[in-house]
């Protein structure tokens, strides 16, 4: 699961963002999560783990909060002691050597959660592809989802 | 550079020309001069970058000088052209930037500045400013632009 040599290719809203594998807990189908069937939460579902629910969240294409039902998987993070998922169309992992990664950092303010969410890019073909920053991404989520 | 001082050195420029003011920036920050291509959103990102783009193997990030200064954005026309400056002094090494161009910047070799200094616009942007033949051209404070790319955290 969690390979040094691997990234995750995640798909939200048709572009394609990477994710380090080894920053992941998990990934998680649909049909293994309990969905959000309008309980208040921001979360889209929660994967249940004991006496635990770990919230996932779905992001639009300006990284906002966002819910729906166009997602199919979930990866989880960690934040600090907190677990968190971001919802995705598509999950698939990548081999490191097919992916030359350079650092970015983005212009402008980071986000409220404190730091920016990406922090490498990729050039597939001729189009950038953001690499998020595990936890600012996880912290990010945490921030925006409101933690439930 | 302020507007009480001239160039004492010839100093090779470009002129950029936007839809707002014409920018005269140093050639020594250019990295290159570059056709457009295609923007890819950068997500979350302020309404002043235009997108992202390829260059060099690298996500460049692009910024509107017109929105930047409080104007309408403007899309590229077929003689736009991206001016890719290298990293800022104080900058990472991988912190390229590039501001959208009217037509192709023109170079400049400014050696005297006597009689061409001009009333700098109120413009946070604006360092100070030069009349070149009739055109008023904007010599952008670099720190300030740094400050607003970069934000310190």
């Amino acid at each position: 699961m969690a390979d040094d040599n691997q990234f995750i290719s995640i798909r939200i809203r048709n572009t394609s963002y990477l994710l380090p594998a080894n920053a992941s807990l998990g990934i998680e189908q649909r049909e293994t999560l309990e969905i959000n069937s309008g309980t208040g939460s921001n979360a889209v579902a929660w994967k249940v783990v004991g006496a635990n629910k770990w919230p996932a969240y779905a992001l639009d294409e300006n990284l906002k909060l966002t819910g729906g039902n166009a997602w199919e998987r979930v990866v989880y993070l960690q934040d600090g002691g907190r677990v968190v998922g971001l919802a995705a169309e598509n999950i698939q992992i990548m081999n490191r050597d097919d992916v030359q990664v350079k650092p970015f950092l983005p212009v402008g303010p980071a986000p409220k959660s404190g730091k920016h969410v990406f922090s490498s890019s990729w050039i597939d073909g001729n189009t950038p592809v953001l690499t998020f920053e595990p936890s600012a991404l996880a912290a990010y989520l945490t921030v925006v989802g409101g933690g439930s | 550079m302020s507007s009480s001082q001239v160039v004492s050195q010839s100093v090779h420029t470009l002129l950029v020309p936007t839809t707002a003011e014409a920018l005269l920036i140093p050639s020594a920050v250019v990295a290159e001069v570059v056709t457009v291509s295609n923007l890819v959103p950068l997500p979350a990102g302020p309404d002043w970058c235009s997108g992202l783009v390829a260059w060099r193997n690298r996500a460049l990030p692009v910024i509107s000088i017109e929105v930047l200064t409080g104007r309408p954005y403007v899309p590229s026309g077929p003689r736009s052209k991206f001016v890719v400056f290298f990293p800022l002094p104080g900058c990472h090494e991988s912190q390229f930037f590039a501001i959208q161009s009217l037509t192709e910047p023109q170079p400049n070799n400014i050696s005297d500045t006597k009689g061409m200094v001009v009333k700098t616009p109120n413009l946070p942007i604006a360092a100070s400013a030069l009349n070149l033949e009739g055109v008023v051209a904007i010599i952008p404070d670099l720190e300030w632009l740094k400050e607003t790319l970069y934000p310190a955290r």
